[in-house]
């Protein structure tokens, strides 16, 4: 039995219009920290972290898709924007011989959870690293980098870093 | 003590809160939403070893502990909105879902029992999915009536809103101290073919 005959027009968004909408960030944590759970009981710490890493390369794809940083002239501005574009917020960025990326509001670490022993936030290093890597086709200047947890919440520390090395 | 029934104050009180409560809330583009529930929902769905049904149910079991999970956050300042009276539940959802989603839900419908076993229901429709967005062009997982095998287990990709909410309406029913177990589910979706996409909550009397 139909109970709604349409006062608002369906609309089928596609990926392009989400860009445009803004969602709560709360419950991506929740789910992820289960998610992570889930795997580390099953095929332990090693292969989480190998499946995480895929799974944040696989975000910086389908960001890519559908959307690219306006400047892609230097790593921090690209991480900057980013930044920006996903969670509307600005990031602490310590340029060097390497880049440190500082994050005191991490989206995937829980604020429950500061006891594990791998960092959740792996997933937000492989986006970071296979964002910059996919935009050398579009800015051959930028050099390859490695990304990498150095520390997390999820594993007590106050904030999450990540650092950026140039390959 | 939990009141009877909204009043006019308590109804403007849901529609001016809920936007302070999305104002204060930390968000994330609907894009980067999309994408990584959709790469969470693919772990689950390797680690069922592809069985879609098993990992929307999952999903749904994700979503109740995420939505008790920030409920608890909202009820004490949701009790000024809340009351014990079923009819007044579609402005309650509506805020909920505001604060919870970002977005107005487009109707909401009270719909009492017509017969004796019969449970009372609350329907919303949303006109603009975020969840489906895109996912007919990904082919990367199978997605229809079929793979959701909707037919035996009424689980959709929205499943995991259908956990939240169904964690939220019911932390707020205890609260208001009302007999009922609430369960929900996603009853039309996109991507099995509805054109919009519909939710029932059905309250189903405690047994004593």
């Amino acid at each position: 039995m139909e109970i709604f005959t349409g006062k608002k027009p369906f609309i089928e968004l596609s990926r392009k219009e989400l860009i445009k909408i803004k969602n709560q960030e709360a419950f991506i944590p929740i789910i992820y920290s289960h998610i992570v759970g889930l795997l580390k009981n099953k095929y332990g710490n090693e292969r989480t972290l190998k499946r995480l890493r895929e799974m944040g390369y696989k975000l910086a794809e389908g960001i890519l898709k559908y959307w690219t940083p306006k400047n892609i002239g230097s790593i921090s501005s690209i991480i900057k924007e980013t930044y920006q574009f996903m969670l509307y917020r600005n990031i602490h960025i310590k340029e060097g011989v390497q880049i440190h990326v500082r994050d005191f509001n991490c989206p995937v670490c829980a604020f429950d959870i500061a006891d594990s022993d791998i960092p959740f936030c792996i997933v937000i290093s492989a986006l970071i690293e296979n964002i910059v890597n996919l935009l050398r086709v579009k800015n051959p200047k930028l050099p390859k980098i490695e990304c990498k947890p150095l520390v997390s919440r999820s594993m007590g520390a106050p904030y999450c870093e990540h650092l950026i090395e140039i390959k | 003590m939990p009141r009877e029934k909204l009043g006019f104050f308590g109804q403007l009180l849901a529609k001016i809160g809920k936007h302070y409560y999305w104002w204060r809330a930390r968000k994330m583009n609907g894009l980067m939403m999309s994408l990584d529930f959709l790469e969470c929902v693919r772990i689950i769905y390797e680690y069922h070893d592809n069985d879609l049904p098993k990992t929307l149910k999952t999903f749904k079991e994700l979503g109740r502990n995420a939505g008790q999970s920030v409920i608890y956050e909202f009820l004490d300042a949701g009790k000024r909105i809340f009351s014990r009276r079923l009819e007044d539940f579609p402005v309650i959802l509506d805020a909920a879902w505001y604060i919870f989603m970002g977005d107005h839900i487009s109707d909401a419908k009270f719909i009492p029992a017509e017969k004796l076993d019969e449970p009372k229901r609350l329907v919303w429709y949303i006109n603009k999915c975020v969840f489906c967005a895109g996912l007919k062009q990904d082919n990367s997982i199978i997605v229809n009536e079929e793979t959701m095998d909707w037919e035996n287990t009424k689980l959709t990709w929205g499943s995991v809103v259908c956990g939240i909410m169904e964690s939220a309406m019911q932390a707020i029913l205890d609260y208001v101290e009302l007999p009922y177990n609430i369960k929900v589910e996603e009853t039309k979706c996109i991507m099995k073919g509805d054109r919009l996409s519909e939710y029932t909550a059905s309250f189903l009397p405690k047994q004593k």
